[in-house]
């Protein structure tokens, strides 16, 4: 799994049950989310990041949201060769 | 009115969750880890997958990679676990409010004037809200009984994904009969050695010592051990609003590399007082016995204790420490070390000094809290933790 700390540019929904990464742009590639697996929440002072790890056409992302500069990066990916 | 319990356990906790987050773990021997520290850390978990090749908790990653070559070491996050944890709870909490969280992967709930069969539907519908609401790859075992004792082992017999009634004492004591002695919640490997060297093996020959021999051998815990064998368990839900008060707090860190320099060991114990002192501070609690201890390279230590006046403050629980350790290291390599703080006191009313300069710390203190608080841990800190150049002084707790 390679871990890094990319900033993305991310479209996302808001829904019932909250906000939800739907399409991200890495790479000059457009990935749609398929799956969202899990949230969880982590704080680095006062500041809450959302992490959602998510699934597309088989490969895992982590997806991670600064509330405090409202900023998407991409933390995590996991692709097949 | 009769009351039942059900005990509810996550299987392979930390690994269940990483497959869920990650699908490409799904189906595969996998083994949680502390990290970048790979020649120091053990197992955190196991998925059920690498269970089945005989890895365990607890296992190095070499002698899990020895059992299991194709074991994939994933990186722990307590972040993900605590969450899903909460979830968890939130779920237990809207049957009933009796809740207990045993651990971070199992609780306790208590159900008042239902029947067994009712019980079972609630387990049955919490099954589903796990996979519904925080991911279809967790699954639980779940024990229903009449106490605490049974319905921890009852969600023990079957796993992953058991639902196991034991309804009464007569089901107990035929249970009890098909399960090896350490199977059951209390007696760990040097009770049973004890058991095992008084000619007690089986809870049938437990159930034929008398009392007073085992009072004799055991003191008060020969009642637990009389009980425990008849099925009976009287300890109450302990619910999540009523946690026992902290007696103390404590941290303590492995070394990534065994080490006998002085510079380096003073700056770790520093920086776990630091940890032990934000703590303390952020419980509004003061402590008054400060203890210092190591592990050597052959697992052999030493630790001691110290008395001071109550404090909240790092350095001060460092200076105190420091001189004792001093008179137990012997000099030679460490690999592990702790500090930790008892004798716990609030902080309101305090006795409020009247000397400028320990006035002057505490303002200085809670400037840096705030600081802390808001940018997250250390970004001030002590000049002299500043160094970053081993990985250790960095480390993260």
């Amino acid at each position: 799994m390679l871990e890094l700390l990319e900033p993305i540019d991310v479209w996302v929904l808001f829904t019932k049950t909250g906000l939800q990464p739907s399409v991200f742009f890495w790479k000059g590639r457009q990935i749609k989310v398929e799956k969202v697996n899990l949230v969880h929440t982590t704080h680095n002072g006062s500041t809450l990041d959302y992490h959602f790890s998510v699934s597309s056409r088989g490969n895992f992302y982590r997806l991670g949201f600064d509330t405090n500069k409202l900023k998407w990066v991409l933390e995590a990916v996991e692709e097949d060769e | 009115m009769n009351k039942v319990i059900l005990h509810i356990d996550f299987n392979s906790y930390f690994a269940t969750v990483e497959q869920q987050a990650n699908p490409k773990l799904r189906g595969k021997p996998i083994g949680v880890t502390g990290g970048d520290r790979m020649k120091r850390t053990v197992l955190g978990a196991a998925s059920i997958e690498a269970k089945r090749f005989g890895v365990k908790t607890g296992m190095t990653p070499w002698e899990a990679r020895k059992l299991c070559p194709k074991i994939i070491f994933v990186t722990g996050d307590s972040g993900k676990y605590l969450e899903v944890t909460k979830r968890f709870i939130n779920i237990l909490k809207s049957y009933s409010p009796y809740v207990e969280v045993f651990s971070i992967d199992e609780c306790f709930l208590q159900c008042v004037g239902i029947s067994v069969d009712q019980c079972v539907s609630i387990a049955k519908e919490i099954k589903l809200r796990i996979r519904a609401d925080i991911g279809e790859w967790i699954t639980c075992s779940i024990g229903i009984s009449y106490n605490k004792l049974m319905a921890k082992l009852a969600g023990s017999l079957i796993k992953p994904d058991g639902l196991v009634v034991i309804a009464d004492q007569a089901e107990a004591i035929r249970v009890l009969g098909t399960v090896e002695l350490d199977e059951i919640c209390g007696i760990g490997r040097q009770i049973k050695k004890r058991l095992n060297n008084s000619g007690i093996f089986s809870f049938k020959q437990l159930r034929v010592a008398p009392l007073p021999a085992l009072l004799a051998s055991y003191k008060s815990y020969g009642q637990t051990l009389y009980n425990m064998s008849r099925g009976l368990d009287y300890s109450e839900i302990i619910p999540f609003y009523e946690r026992e008060e902290v007696k103390s707090i404590g941290h303590r860190h492995t070394i990534s590399r065994d080490t006998d320099n002085e510079a380096e060991i003073r700056q770790i114990l520093l920086k776990l007082a630091e940890l032990v002192a934000r703590r303390l501070r952020a419980k509004k609690l003061m402590g008054k016995i400060v203890s210092f201890w190591y592990r050597s390279t052959d697992f052999t230590g030493d630790g001691m204790q110290t008395t001071i006046a109550l404090t909240s403050d790092g350095l001060g629980i460092f200076q105190a420490g420091w001189e004792i350790f001093q008179q137990i290291w012997d000099g030679g390599k460490i690999r592990m070390v702790g500090v930790s703080i008892s004798n716990l006191r609030p902080q309101n009313p305090s006795t409020i000094s009247l000397l400028p300069e320990i006035k002057r710390n505490e303002v200085i203190t809670k400037a840096l809290d705030k600081v802390n608080d808001k940018f997250g841990e250390f970004t001030l800190q002590r000049g002299i933790l500043l160094d970053s150049t081993n990985s250790d002084r960095r480390f993260k707790l």
